[in-house]
Parts: structure tokens; sequence; C-alpha cells
């Protein structure tokens, strides 16, 4: 019975194999839909952000250049500044000084309480006393107020503007703000403070979405703010020492990191922001997508079942033909329509080889039976050859005692002796011409004294002829066919010729009588009968016989050709090769 | 007289051979009769003896054991075997222990008559055929089977020969020229041919090597004064 694990196997095998030639494309497909669909979103979110820190910088920019058009407006207006560097360095006014330089502080006072992100600003212009102003204090010695540590840092480096992060205590509690130097030509210094919770208030808490965080980075002091709180620094840290990409980790965390600088306060603004807040859009999609796997899924499932089943309807109708023919019954197939084409294909093939087969094996048995059957004939006719030619030779000797001297049957003796050993020994030996013809004549005399009549054999061998090895046994069925076929009848002027010339590397023999003949039809059926060599006749068996031999030893390059005319005789011509 | 000993254990075929055999004809005489091969050696070392025809099969020592003794003793007697059968091993055997001839049974008195003409008077040919006979059948073989379009100096280069040598040498040999004897040869198969084939004129001419029958009808006529037509349909040649 057709194995049912095999059976399983097979079916788990062709759905695999189904599975996997329709759910492979179309999970390529997906991965390369979904990677674009991301790239996309991915895109569209380092946009949105780059937009929101280019607004950023146009802000915190637009009160720089706030404070900047208020400095120049003061900086460079000459009575304002040699006012105020005269108060600085001789700290004595007169009393119309004085007037505008209260118009001046409150102008100075009023510019630093109505800008609501600045905490104070700083006036100065290089003293010796040390004095400088203050827009909340009014004029103050350096070495005397409480927020101190800003003038050194001009010191060491003039330049335009720039700006510094710093902190100072005031009242108990911490002040965080950023100082923006602003030096002009004339060598006056104008320093805002500008409070980074106010900034940080204003500006940090708009945001596009919930986890998206934003880093200032000053170029050279490090971290000014965030939204971060605590975190702050180590995000810092970790976007500094970001190598390349845009990626940074954050309590195992993945962010993506989007930069703007702005050149004017020498500070980066980062955005970072993780991908689960990128991608928090596709939510929905991806619902859609797991309801389209499951359902290309179940899709594939059903297909393959289906392959599967028509599959096994054609290899169970293929394993039925082999049991069936296994236990010998009729392999008629089935006339189911399920089966498949090649399968159908297959079958019907299956059942032709059957056929075929079983015809050659009755076949086989056929020959084994003839074979065997013969094989007994010749056991049983196997006398000792020994036996036979010492009989011979004693009935020889008997005649010759009677006769006192040899005569015509002693000849008789010794030409069938002669046959008889040529006959004993292998038949496919080669032996020269000059042999075979004398074989021939031996044959020939024996005929002629058993039927007592005489058939003249002439025979014409050109001497290049008579030297050729020829097979044994080829002249000797030649004749018979011609004493069988043509003398049945017994005739006073029987004649036999026999021809034998080589010409061409090919030598030919001519058997000619002058017998009865053979019937138009039959000699066809004789020219065919050469040429198939079907089993089943037994007539002119020795002329298909010695053929078919003589094509085994000349390879196929042997010819026989029969000639007759009913009534004048038969001629037989056969050529083979030189040797 | 040269004596004969027979020995076979068939007491008829001694009997008819020593009887009606005509030995006294070829120069022989019968001088003994035994039964098997130990008898043969007694009466061997009893008397004079020249030749022994002997059966290879007998009791009491085989013909081959009887050679063998008659080897290993030296005699000088000459051994025919006679035999039912014969097949390769035996006559390799023989030649080996120096026996002289073989007679096939049943005995046919030509044959026993071939042999012991031999025995004292070996034909020329038996034995080594000479370098320079073997050299001429090779000529002839060549010109046979190329006999459409051999030539002196194919032939030449086929026994790897001088060409002029080679046609001084023949005709030393064959007392004969070449193309004389090539001629002969070409016109005598095709007279064959002609005389008892069918085949058509063309094609005779074309194997005899004549690729024009014209050309072959001429040299025909001029070798046997008679056209190849006139030969074919019986007239006889008057040369």
């Amino acid at each position: 019975m057709f194995d049912r694990l095999w059976n399983k196997r097979l079916s788990l095998h062709i759905l695999l194999v189904n599975l996997g030639s329709i759910l492979l494309p179309l999970i390529i497909f997906c991965v390369c839909l979904l990677s674009t669909f991301y790239q996309n979103i991915y895109q569209r979110t380092k946009t949105e952000c780059e937009t929101l820190l280019n607004e950023y910088v146009k802000n915190i920019e637009a009160h720089v250049q706030e404070l900047f058009f208020f400095d120049f407006s003061y900086g460079n207006n000459a009575k304002v500044t040699s006012l105020m560097s005269r108060q600085l360095n001789d700290g004595v006014i007169s009393y119309a000084d004085n007037k505008a330089i209260d118009i001046v502080n409150l102008f100075f006072y009023t510019n630093s309480k109505a800008k609501s992100y600045l905490v104070s600003s700083y006036f100065y212009y290089p003293n010796d006393q040390g004095y400088f102003f203050s827009s909340i204090d009014g004029v103050k010695r350096l070495d005397e107020y409480y927020d101190n540590d800003w003038l050194p840092e001009w010191e060491t480096r003039r330049n335009d503007s720039w700006c510094v992060p710093r902190s100072m205590n005031q009242f108990g509690y911490t002040i965080n703000f950023i100082s923006l130097y602003h030096q002009l030509k004339n060598n006056v210094l104008f320093v805002h403070n500008i409070n980074l919770n106010y900034l940080k208030n204003t500006y940090l808490n708009l945001r596009m979405s919930q986890n998206q965080q934003i880093v200032m980075i000053h170029q050279q002091y490090g971290l000014i703010l965030s939204s971060l709180d605590e975190k702050g620094e180590e995000a810092c840290a970790a976007i500094q020492s970001m190598q390349s990409g845009n990626q940074i980790m954050l309590d195992n965390q993945r962010y993506y990191v989007f930069s703007k600088e702005s050149s004017l306060l020498n500070v980066v603004f980062h955005v970072i922001i993780p991908p689960r807040d990128i991608f928090q859009y596709l939510g929905d999609v991806r619902d859609l997508q797991y309801i389209f796997v499951v359902l290309i899924i179940v899709f594939v499932f059903i297909l393959s079942a289906f392959h599967l089943y028509r599959e096994l309807c054609g290899v169970n109708e293929i394993v039925q033909l082999f049991e069936r023919a296994k236990k010998n019954e009729s392999i008629q197939p089935t006339a189911k329509k399920r089966i498949p084409m090649e399968y159908r294909y297959i079958i019907d093939h299956i059942l032709t080889h059957f056929i075929e087969k079983n015809y050659l094996i009755e076949r086989a048995h056929a020959y084994k039976y003839r074979y065997d059957s013969m094989k007994l004939v010749a056991l049983q006719s196997q006398i000792n050859p020994h036996f036979i030619f010492n009989v011979l030779e004693s009935i020889n000797w008997s005649i010759i005692e009677q006769t006192k001297k040899p005569i015509a049957a002693n000849a008789m003796i010794g030409d069938l002796s002669a046959l008889l050993r040529i006959s004993l020994t292998n038949p496919n030996e080669m032996i020269s011409m000059a042999e075979e013809i004398e074989n021939a004549k031996r044959y020939i005399r024996l005929q002629n004294a058993h039927y007592q009549n005489q058939i003249a054999f002439k025979w014409k061998v050109d001497s290049d002829s008579k030297n050729v090895s020829v097979m044994k046994m080829t002249l000797q069925p030649l004749i018979e066919n011609c004493l069988l076929h043509g003398f049945q009848v017994s005739r006073e002027d029987a004649q036999i010729n026999l021809v034998i010339y080589t010409v061409e590397s090919k030598t030919h023999i001519i058997v000619r009588d002058n017998g009865v003949g053979i019937e138009q039809k039959k000699l066809e059926d004789l020219r065919r009968f050469l040429t198939d060599m079907p089993d089943n006749s037994y007539t002119h068996i020795g002329l298909a016989n010695l053929y078919g031999r003589l094509n085994v030893i000349y390879n196929q390059q042997a010819t026989m050709q029969i000639d007759s005319l009913p009534g004048h005789g038969t001629t037989v011509h056969l050529s083979f090769p030189r040797q | 007289m040269h004596k004969i000993l027979i020995a076979d254990d068939d007491e008829r075929i001694t009997k008819g051979l020593s009887t009606f055999f005509p030995w006294e004809k070829f120069g022989f005489t019968v001088v003994g009769m035994v039964k098997n091969g130990k008898e043969a050696i007694d009466f061997i070392h009893q008397h004079d003896v020249d030749v022994l025809i002997c059966d290879i099969r007998m009791p009491d020592g085989n013909g081959f054991d009887v050679a063998q003794r008659l080897k290993d003793e030296n005699r000088n007697i000459k051994v025919v075997f006679v035999t039912a059968y014969r097949d390769f091993s035996y006559a390799k055997r023989a030649i080996d222990l120096g026996v002289c001839g073989f007679i096939t049974k049943p005995t046919q008195f030509n044959e026993i008559e071939n042999v012991i003409k031999r025995l004292y008077d070996p034909p020329e040919k038996s034995g080594s055929v000479s370098g320079e006979e073997q050299r001429i059948s090779r000529i002839v073989e060549y010109i046979n089977r190329n006999l459409a379009n051999v030539c002196l100096s194919d032939l030449a280069l086929y026994l790897d020969m001088n060409p002029q040598y080679l046609s001084r040498y023949f005709r030393q040999e064959m007392h004969i020229n070449f193309s004389d004897y090539l001629l002969k040869q070409r016109m005598e198969k095709a007279a064959f041919l002609l005389q008892n084939t069918t085949l058509k004129g063309y094609q005779i001419s074309e194997y005899v090597g004549y690729a024009n029958v014209q050309d072959f009808s001429r040299v025909f006529k001029k070798y046997y004064s008679l056209s190849p037509r006139d030969f074919r349909h019986g007239k006889t040649p008057n040369v």
C-alpha cells in the first residue's frame, strides 16, 4: 500500500513549495512598499523638524537683532556715547548732563524692562575706575557689583558680538542666562543678559510631538538650554559625540537628531525625536497592513491546498497504477477529470511502457522457451564425435575388407566425415576460398550420390579470389537452397554454376541454377524475409541464417540479392568485404 | 623399403591398413602390428622400425606418450598420428613432439598416400618460405588488390623500395615487365568478368582501371584480338 508517511511528506513538500513560491514575492513586495513608505515619512518629519528649527532660530535671532538695533541707536549716537563715557570716566557731570543721563537711563531701563526676555543690560566704556552702567542699578563700580565676572570675558576676547552662558545668584536662587556681548566700533560694549527660562518657556514648549526634545548647544561652552531638564547634559554629550548619521542613544531609546546653526549666536539648535514619534502616524496603516498580510496568507493557503489536492490526485493515480501493475491487474486509467495535464501525460506514457514491457516479457518468455527446447534437442543429439568417426572408420574398413580396395562408398564416407568435422567446429571460423570450394564439392558429391542424379556443378573462380578468406559454410547453404527449391524434381540437365570474383575490395559469389525458379510473389516475400528476419518462418531458413551470420562477421557489410525467373532458374548474388 | 609399425587398438583397422593399402608401391613394408602404446615401445626396442603409424587414443600409453618416449630415447623414427578428431591443441603438441603427419579417420587412401609420400620426400615449398618469395607474393597480392589504380611508384612506396630498383627486380623475378604484368592481370580479370558475370562493360572497364570504356575496348581488342562484346558472346580468342 502507498506509504501514508510518504503521502504526508509529499503533501508537506508541495504545500511548502507553493507557499514559498507565492509568499516570497509578496513579502519582498511588502518590504519594498513599506520601506518607501517609511522613507517618505522620515523625509516629511525631517522637513517639519527643519522648519521648526528655522522658526526657533528666526525668532531668537529676531530678539538679538532687536537688541542690536537698540545698541546701534545708542552706541553710535555721539552725544549719548560722549555723555556716558564722560560719566563713567569722571563720575562728575554737569546738571544738564545729569538730566540727559537720566533720560538715557530711563530709556535703557525701559528697554530692559519692556523686553521680557531681558534680565538686564550693561553698558561699558573702558575707564580707569571700573565703572559701568547697568539698566537696573544705574552707574556702578564693577568691583562693588554682585554680577562682576562678565568683564574679564570681554578682555580676553574682543569681538563684534558673541554670547556666553552665565548664571548668577540673586536673592537666594540661581538665574541662568546668556550674555550677549556686542562691541561697537568706538569701543563701546553692550552686554544683554537674556533670560533662559523665558526662552525655554516661550519656545521650547513648541513641539510637534510628545517626545520631541530640543537641545541648544553652544559651540564653545556646551549645553545652554534643553527641554530635557536633568537629562540635558547627557543628551548634549551624546549629540557632541555623534560620529556620523543622525541618530543617538539616550536612556536606551533611539533618537533622530536634526540640527540648525545660528551663526549670530554661535549656537546650534538640535531637535531630537524618537522613531516611534515619527512613525506614529503609521499606526492606522500598520493595522491595515496586518489585515492585508493575514488575508494574503489565507489566500495563499487556499491556493496551495488546491494545488496540493490536484497534485495528490495525479500522484495517487500513478501510484495506484503501479500497485495494480504490480498485482498484475488491469491497468486501465481511471477517467478522473481532476488529474492535471502533466500527470495525464506521464500516466499515458507509463501505460504505453507497461504494455510494451509486458509484450517484451512475453516475447522473452517465448524466446526462452524456444531456446530451452533447442538446447534440449542439442543435448539429445550430442553424441561423442570420436564415436561417430570411429564408427565411420569401422564401416570404411569393413567395405574395404569386402571389396579388397576402396570404392565409391569409401569416398562418400570420406566426404561425409569431412563435412561432419566442419560442422562440429566453430561455424564462424574463416578458411580460404579454395578450401571452401573443396567443401562445396564434397557436399555436391554426397547429394548426387544420395539422390542418384547428376547435378552438374561448374565453378569459375578468378585467380584473385582463391586466396581470400571466407566464412566457413558460406557456399553450402547456397547450394542447398538450389537443391531444395530449384531441383525438387529430378532432372537430367540440372546445373549449378558458381562464379566467384573479387573486384574493388569486395568478393562476390554468384550461384546460378537452372531450376524451377521462384514466383514473383514468393520472391518478394523471400526478399522481405531476408531484410526483416522474422522468427516465425521456416522456409529459406538456410539463406536467412547465412545472411545473418555474414552480417555479424562483416559488420553489416554483406549483401545478398536474389533474382529468379520462374521456369528458368534462380540467381543468388552474395557480396562481402575482401579479407 | 622403409619398415612400418602400425599401432591401433582396433584390430580391424590395423589389419585393413596392413593388408589393403599398397605400401610396396610407395616403398614401404609393414613389419608389425601392435594394440597399444606399451606394445609399440616394446616392439621398437626389439625390432628395427623406420615409421610408426599410431592412433592417438589407445589404452596403455596413448600416441603422445609413445612419441614422447621415442623423442626422449632419441630414436630416429618418424611418427604419423591417426586421429578421429583434429583440433589445434593436438596439432601444436604433436608438432612439438616432432610428429611428421596426421591421418584423419575415416582413413582415405589418398590421404595416406599424401602423408607417406612426404615422409622421405618433403615438398619444396614446405618449411620456411624465403624472403624473396614472400616479397613476390606481397607484390602480386598488392597488384591484385589495387588492380584499378596501382602504379609502380605506389607499389615502391608500399614495399619501401626504390622505383627503378623495383622495376628491375620485378623483371628479374617475374620475367616480365611490371606494366606488361599489370596489363596481363587486368585483361585476365576483365576476360573472367566478361565470360562469367553479367556485369556491364563500363563496370568491368572501371573495375580494371579504365575510366573510359573506349580505351578499355581498344586495349582489350589489342590484347585478345577480340572486342569485349565478341569475347562475351563466346568467340574464342585466337591467341
